[in-house]
């Protein structure tokens, strides 16, 4: 009867330990940084992180939550109207263009490691033409394996070429010319 | 009868168990390893002398020059990705099979778009890449500088290429440009020197 027990509750724990894993949650740190040191790892652990991130400026900031395999997004920023006449509809419409800092993100599990598909967002209306509709971006669509704990550098641009879209971007920050902007995302 | 009742018990509680560790197994999980890498490209200009020296498709050493555009993504194999930096430009125009406007977006600025591939073995890497370094300029009308809002000019410097087995860390020398064009490019851009104007395209995939 004891074993009979035994090997019951052990059945039972087992259960209960992939049905929490089912409910696995996150928090996904987004940040835009701007340094000129270019980082010796793309996937870092806390300490070469925290190494990293001393030599950088932290322009932007987003934390968001996720559930396991559930898509997630986050968006702070503006709706900008587009409107036009429709001549079927007999009538105005209006389409909204997503301006500010916006992050898409489904956190899944791969072999031990869980497997991220992100796309954050940057953009700002462009302030120099005046039209409204115009805008810059910095944009990034990927995905990757990472470990819990783990900080990715998800993508960096630098160069001279890059300088006008950065002030575009960033108009009261200095950029030197051998600085780059980063996109970096950390899974807690 | 005692016995009876507790193999039953147990004969329920082993399957309601094991159905519902059945159910909260994925699917299907894929199988094959998610390799991650590191793509990079690099827009250099190159003096004369560097140009000349760079022969064949990939070279192993550093390639000498001033950078002007670098753009990088963390990915893994087998999975588009891509990240722009630039200008989202529209254009609005009127179909009149849809009896109403439309808008369509060209992307102008630093653009890489990448799909990279590899063996079990992971040694070498297949790379489908296009990127791009476009900017819009102000058109010049004798009386007033400005941008037109519809039409922009853009001046764009684009590579898309298919290449096989790349080993890591190598440079794939994807374009090498020289002459007028390039000049002009680089006058564009506003870097346009006194001598060293050539361009060189620089494609490499790292372990991250």
């Amino acid at each position: 009867m004891r074993q009979y027990f035994a090997f019951l509750s052990i059945l039972l724990l087992l259960t209960m330990q992939t049905t929490l894993a089912q409910d696995e949650t996150f928090k996904l740190t987004l940040k835009i940084l701007k340094t000129d040191t270019v980082p010796q790892k793309r996937l870092m652990s806390s300490g070469e992180w925290q190494s990293f991130q001393s030599k950088s400026t932290t322009l932007q900031t987003l934390e968001g939550i996720a559930r396991i395999q559930k898509p997630a997004l986050v968006f702070l920023g503006l709706k900008d109207p587009l409107a036009y006449f429709s001549n079927e509809a007999g009538s105005k419409q209006v389409q909204y263009i997503d301006v500010g800092l916006k992050l898409d993100y489904t956190v899944g599990k791969h072999k031990g490691l869980y497997a991220i598909e992100i796309r954050p967002e940057y953009s700002v209306l462009d302030p120099t033409t005046g039209v409204p509709d115009r805008s810059s971006c910095f944009i990034t669509e990927t995905s990757f394996p990472i470990a819990r704990g783990q900080t990715a550098i998800i993508s960096r641009v630098s160069g001279k070429f890059c300088q006008p879209a950065f002030k575009a971007l960033f108009p009261e920050t200095d950029f030197g010319p051998k600085d780059g902007l980063f996109f970096t995302v950390t899974l807690e | 009868m005692k016995k009876q009742l507790a193999r039953i018990s147990l004969g329920l509680l082993l399957g309601v168990c094991l159905s519902v560790v059945g159910q909260a197994q994925p699917k299907k999980e894929e199988d094959f390893e998610r390799f991650p890498m590191v793509a990079i490209f690099r827009l250099l200009r190159v003096s004369d002398a560097e140009f000349q020296k760079l022969k064949g498709n990939t070279t192993t050493g550093d390639i000498a020059g001033e950078e002007l555009l670098s753009t990088e993504i963390l990915t893994e194999r087998g999975r588009p990705c891509l990240v722009h930096l630039g200008r989202k430009w529209p254009l609005t125009y009127y179909d009149p099979r849809a009896k109403q406007y439309q808008i369509q977006y060209v992307d102008t600025g630093a653009k890489l778009d990448v799909s990279l591939n590899t063996q079990d073995d992971n040694k070498t890497v297949n790379v489908e890449m296009r990127n791009e370094a476009s900017r819009t300029v102000s058109t010049t009308d004798p009386n007033q500088e400005q941008e037109l809002t519809v039409y922009p000019r853009a001046f764009p410097y684009i590579n898309e290429i298919n290449y096989p087995n790349l080993k890591y860390g190598d440079n794939l020398i994807v374009s090498k440009l020289s002459g007028p064009t390039a000049l002009s490019y680089l006058k564009t851009l506003g870097l346009a020197g006194a001598a060293n104007n050539n361009l060189v395209g620089v494609f490499r995939v790292e372990h991250p």
